[in-house]
């Protein structure tokens, strides 16, 4: 194995670590709060960071650490179950039109078209302003329009796939068309598309949080990252804490699904992977300059 | 049932791509008996692939019958199509292409005695095993994936997974090209042995007509999508008609 691989392997066995650590800190939420996230006490409201609210707390007196913890379950299993959802409901679509074609393929990939040709947030303002607001149906609004994407990738793999010789050699080996999709098609158009799931997870939970900041995603009592910002934008001036942490944890949480999207692509996509050090090192041998 | 284990008959195959058309194979004949080993030469872009694809159903065809011991295949699909993908296999010229990179030697080759056998599990892992040791590779290349043999071990392994349901026609599409001299050689031994020990027939599709000539009884030129010439390979050498088969010939590197 060279120094490149193991180094990619080695960085996404750390993030991997840090996401379970998020996982764990997200089940373990309830437990782990030092206070009640709640919990209404407008004696305690605007308080600075200190011993008992390491992180202040908002405008009703609640322990915005507290909250961010709670929260972060909220915010991040949402995330993950759209790209989940979405990526299911891509996949299906794009295989059945790439590997069959015909009328279904035409159909459903002119509304991929029409779906595509929106700004995705728009769009997802839209469903959600349509369906109302609550968590339930930003996910939706998500998933909405999410799955264009997935579909028309699986579409190219699996059009692709299905002029490999090994799939003729199944066909030929009398195999059903629903076995060559299972076994054959599906695993090896799965792998880049679990790499282009991973890297969208950030940008899930940036768009699930804009759409509670913008009132339209979790609604009070319930929890959520984004709507946390929006509650305390009033008071970004004399409390800035309000604000400050919650983006802080969308920030440290979308940097590392970003870090782990670009490791899994590394890891399991190494052709493309190691290009930019080859060609690093390439320049580097060019110009005399030793290698690292 | 009939004498030919192949029947092809008026087979046309056009295709179409925006305003313009390939008329890939024209009006083609040509029957393969049991046990008979059938050349079929051209040179690149002639349609020998297509017509290959044809036969095997792995491409429509637009007008013309094709029949397999008998059984016309052209308008099958379904159960019946997979029944008859038992009687013909095909080996790709590229073997590594021909397994799936996910899965090991001896699970592809499973797979395929899986669904043309009704064997155990238990069983086919035995038989998978001794067609490996049939084709001259040992056991352990039953773990190995295709990436991690040569190209003349592929075939070998592909050439296995092909005689596993033991079928009556076996296509060779080029089978021999990407190898080098020495394991074409090999490869082409493993065919002859393969032939005197089962009963099967052989379409042997090549654009090296000295290579065709060391294996096949009988011989189909084939240009332009056209058949040009046919006969028996020897008589095709010695007393060529046509003026591509002559110049074909012509090409051949003396020793």
């Amino acid at each position: 194995m060279t120094r490149d691989k193991r180094f990619a392997r080695w960085r996404l066995i750390i993030l991997l670590a840090l996401a379970a650590l998020l996982g764990i800190l997200c089940l373990l939420a309830p437990r782990l709060v030092p206070n009640d996230p709640y919990k209404v006490d407008l004696l305690q409201a605007k308080q600075p960071p200190g011993a008992q609210f390491p992180f202040g707390t908002d405008g009703f007196g609640r322990c915005v650490f507290s909250r961010i913890l709670v929260g972060a379950r909220v915010s991040i299993f949402s995330a993950l179950a759209v790209v989940g959802i979405t990526l299911v409901i891509g996949c299906v679509i794009g295989t059945l039109c790439g590997y069959f074609g015909g009328a279904v393929d035409t159909v459903f990939m002119r509304l991929v078209d029409i779906f595509l040709a929106f700004p995705g947030m728009v769009l997802a303002l839209a469903v959600a302003g349509m369906l109302g607001t609550g968590l339930g149906n930003a996910v939706i609004a998500l998933v909405a329009t999410g799955w264009p994407q997935y579909a028309r990738l699986a579409r190219s793999f699996v059009l692709t796939l299905r002029e490999e010789n090994f799939v003729y050699a199944a066909r030929l080996n009398g195999q059903s068309t629903w076995s060559i999709l299972l076994r054959h098609i599906l695993p090896n158009a799965l792998r880049p598309l679990i790499v282009t799931a991973s890297l969208s997870i950030g940008g899930t939970i940036l768009g699930l949080s804009g759409l509670s900041f913008l009132g339209l995603g979790a609604q009070p009592p319930a929890v959520e990252w984004g709507s946390m910002l929006s509650d305390g934008r009033g008071l970004m001036q004399q409390a800035p804490w309000i604000v400050f942490y919650p983006g802080l944890a969308i920030f440290i949480t979308v940097v590392l699904f970003n870090l782990l999207g670009d490791s899994v692509r590394d890891v399991l996509d190494p052709a493309d992977a190691f290009h930019i050090f080859r060609k690093v090192k390439a320049l580097r041998h060019r110009k005399g300059i030793p290698t690292l | 049932m009939s004498k030919y284990v192949l029947n092809v008959v008026n087979v046309s195959k056009t295709f179409s791509a925006h305003q313009s058309t390939v008329e890939a194979v024209k009006n083609v004949s040509l029957h393969v008996g049991a046990g008979e080993c059938v050349g079929l030469v051209g040179e690149s872009g002639c349609g020998k692939s297509t017509l290959a694809r044809l036969i095997t159903r792995l491409e429509p065809v637009d007008t013309g019958e094709i029949s397999l011991c008998g059984e016309k295949i052209s308008h099958l699909c379904g159960a019946a199509l997979r029944r008859a993908y038992r009687n013909v296999k095909m080996i790709f010229q590229d073997p590594r292409s021909s397994f799936d990179p996910r899965m090991t030697i001896g699970a592809s080759i499973r797979e395929a005695i899986k669904a043309s056998t009704a064997l155990s599990r238990r069983e086919r892992a035995a038989e998978s095993v001794r067609l490996l040791c049939e084709v001259g590779l040992d056991a352990s290349y039953d773990r190995v994936y295709p990436r991690q043999i040569s190209g003349g071990e592929c075939q070998r392994a592909a050439i296995a997974r092909a005689i596993g349901a033991k079928p009556r026609l076996l296509i060779c599409d080029e089978a021999t090209s990407a190898l080098d001299v020495s394991v074409q050689a090999q490869i082409l031994d493993l065919l002859r042995t393969l032939r005197r020990q089962q009963d099967m027939a052989f379409l042997f599709i090549s654009h090296d007509l000295a290579l065709v000539s060391s294996f096949c009884d009988r011989t189909y030129v084939m240009r332009g999508g056209e058949i040009v010439e046919h006969g028996p390979t020897g008589d095709i050498i010695a007393r060529p008609k046509h003026p591509y088969t002559q110049k074909l010939i012509g090409s051949i590197l003396a020793p």
